[in-house]
């Protein structure tokens, strides 16, 4: 009891209050920023939280870290350029119903989505916490290989009706990720002799030059025009989000949560293949399929949920065994030791008030959150009064030194503007982008675990179909690739494309 | 009656192509690993590509092209290609002209080619901008940009 009462007068602070708004705020606006990214926010932000006790510091540090997670989704959803990788799945539904003039309905059902998708990571992280922990270590190389291919059979989903396309661009991405040093043997591959291409193309410079660029040059070959996409207002009635339009969204939001749950507590595959995965499948199990990609609110509200339904139980890793799952919590490590916290079992035994007290500090940065985020809703939707003729521009900009400041090399902003000619392409010859994302990020996942996995087994297949976790996602692969054949096969042929 | 060639045969045509150089690359190197190599998984992408790349190339034969819609105009294929360039020529600039004087000219470059012909907002967008993000970065951040090499 003393531990509890402990525990939660920390969070009394009103440095810790202060701390929590400070860091959504940053993180909210460093997540809609194209290029800029949570990770380098909360690096820059971790000698701040020396000086401060240890829950005040880790309260900045999560609050930029849940803040940036749902921020990513402003900008995908107002100019359909992700801020974000994980907001990627979030910027086809969201800037379709701005498109559509109801802004308004998507940043609600954004925000509502995470901030749901969070508190059920809170909770599950706060009551399953060693559970989950113990589920996590049954995820070696066969397993997460296993999940990988699931997770790929969503190049399928998001393709249907234009397969061959979908599946092109999604091969396409699982290539680009094997340029440069192969990671567990240090080998060069696919090089072409070029010294900058050792390191393999930087992610930061395909999301950026693939959303952001392609969409300013697809706006460039418009009429020339200083006309606005035209003011949304917040709260008028088709802005509104609808009793029907509850339940159609409710279980894609608790669904989506429950992955993105289960994804964070997987050290190593983080908010993009959650929200990859929750929007896929939400795809598949919609009454509706086509409309995802041309404003589905429940596409909009799977993507998000499951992005940041992975912000909880990330720390399920870190807390119980003391191994950080992704590079922010890796960050955040370093604020633990600083404040002489060494996460794993003893933590528990020994610094019971500050496991109360940072567990009352999660749900806290997500009742924050909410307010926040309806508060800043108001100046976001801002955005959509600008004129393109000012607003791309300042995109461009942002788009050049985002891709500069994280990789601090100019090759890189050129290899931005050239996946930007190949985005703009795509969407000239009607190749769907979503697949190629998804191949790139899921691709190192497959052949780390494929080759660890055979290396386990001596080269024995066997391996993939006698783990029951293994081959339970490789049975679920084998599933959806039938549906998603079955219907495609039962669709209509797709016109092709126009002659050049 | 004219036959076409529609966009997906080219489209097939670059991608056999590079899928060529790609699988030449990779067999050509010596790459070696326990069971499975570096080059096992490309290797396998590649072949799919191929197959896939030749689905496109037999839809696109099979079925006659749609008749030629009214494409871009030339002033806009141009739009796209002056930003193109502005944006690649603002890269270079970058090291030469440093952050901050190659960003407004840039910014003032790709706002008439966003068609703003307000002369305050492109110019107030063009010195605003890039002076926020120079203090955001270097005061805030501690990210340092390109400075300038002609002006020291």
């Amino acid at each position: 009891m003393d531990v509890l009462l402990t525990g939660l007068a920390a969070i009394a602070d009103p440095m810790v209050l202060l701390m929590t708004v400070t860091g959504l705020v940053i993180g909210i606006v460093i997540g809609a920023i194209p290029g800029l990214n949570v990770p380098l926010a909360v690096a820059i932000a971790l000698p701040i939280t020396f000086s401060l006790t240890p829950v005040a510091g880790l309260a900045m540090l999560v609050g930029i870290y849940k803040g940036g997670t749902y921020g990513g989704s402003l900008s995908a959803i107002l100019i359909n350029v992700p801020g974000t990788p994980a907001a990627v799945a979030t910027a086809a539904d969201g800037s379709a119903l701005t498109r559509q003039g109801k802004a308004g309905k998507a940043l609600k059902m954004s925000l509502y989505a995470s901030v749901i998708g969070e508190l059920i990571s809170d909770l599950a992280l706060i009551l399953f916490c060693v559970p989950i922990a113990s589920l996590a270590l049954k995820f070696g190389p066969t397993e997460m290989f296993a999940l990988g291919i699931f997770a790929l059979t969503l190049v399928g989903v998001l393709s249907e009706g234009n397969m061959v396309k979908g599946l092109i661009a999604g091969t396409v991405g699982l290539l680009l990720a094997n340029f440069g040093v192969d990671p567990l043997s240090g080998q060069f591959r696919l090089t072409f002799g070029v010294r900058e291409l050792s390191g393999g193309w930087a992610f930061i410079a395909l999301v950026i030059g693939i959303f952001a660029v392609s969409e300013a040059l697809a706006m460039a070959q418009q009429s020339l025009t200083t006309a606005k996409w035209g003011g949304v207002s917040l709260w008028s009635r088709e802005n509104r989000i609808e009793r029907a339009e509850w339940r159609q969204c409710a279980p894609a939001i608790g669904r989506s949560s429950l992955i993105g749950v289960l994804i964070g507590t997987i050290p190593g595959l983080g908010s993009a293949v959650a929200a990859f995965l929750s929007y896929g499948l939400g795809r598949t199990l919609s009454r509706d399929p086509d409309a995802f990609g041309n404003g589905a609110l429940d596409g909009l509200a799977s993507a998000e949920s499951g992005n940041n339904a992975v912000t909880g139980t990330t720390f399920v890793p870190l807390l119980t065994l003391g191994v950080p799952g992704d590079v922010i919590t890796a960050i955040m490590l370093g604020a633990f030791m600083v404040h002489g916290l060494i996460p794993g079992p003893a933590l528990f035994q020994q610094n019971g008030d500050f496991i109360v007290a940072f567990f009352a500090l999660m749900l806290l940065a997500t009742a924050l959150h909410f307010v926040i985020g309806l508060a800043g809703m108001s100046a976001f939707i801002q955005v959509t009064r600008v004129s393109k003729g000012v607003l791309f521009p300042i995109i461009l900009l942002l788009a050049i030194t985002g891709v500069y400041v994280t990789t601090n090399n100019v090759f890189d902003v050129y290899v931005m503007l050239g996946f930007g000619v190949l985005g703009y392409f795509m969407k000239v010859f009607g190749f769907p982008i979503a697949p190629l994302l998804i191949g790139f990020i899921l691709s190192p996942l497959i052949e780390i675990g494929f080759r660890q996995a055979m290396i386990v087994s001596r080269g024995s297949y066997d391996i993939f179909f006698t783990r029951p976790i293994a081959a339970g996602f490789l049975g679920l692969a084998l599933i959806v690739s039938l549906a998603v054949a079955w219907r495609e096969w039962r669709r209509p042929a797709a016109p092709i494309e126009r002659e050049i | 009656m004219r036959r076409t060639i529609s966009a997906d045969t080219y489209v097939a045509l670059v991608l056999l192509l590079a899928c060529a150089a790609v699988l030449n690359n990779l067999l050509s190197a010596d790459l070696s690993g326990p069971y499975a190599s570096p080059a096992t998984l490309p290797v396998a992408a590649t072949v799919v590509l191929i197959v896939l790349s030749f689905f496109l190339l037999a839809g696109s034969l099979r079925r006659a092209a749609p008749p030629s819609e009214p494409g871009l105009s030339r002033a806009a294929k141009l739009r796209v290609v002056a930003l193109f360039v502005a944006t690649a020529l603002f890269i270079a600039a970058m090291a030469q002209l440093g952050y901050v004087l190659a960003s407004i000219v840039f910014m003032i470059a790709a706002g008439l080619i966003f068609g703003n012909r307000n002369p305050v907002s492109l110019l107030g967008a063009a010195v605003v901008a890039p002076v926020a993000l120079f203090f955001f970065f270097e005061k805030v951040m501690l990210v340092f940009l390109p400075a300038s090499r002609l002006f020291g």
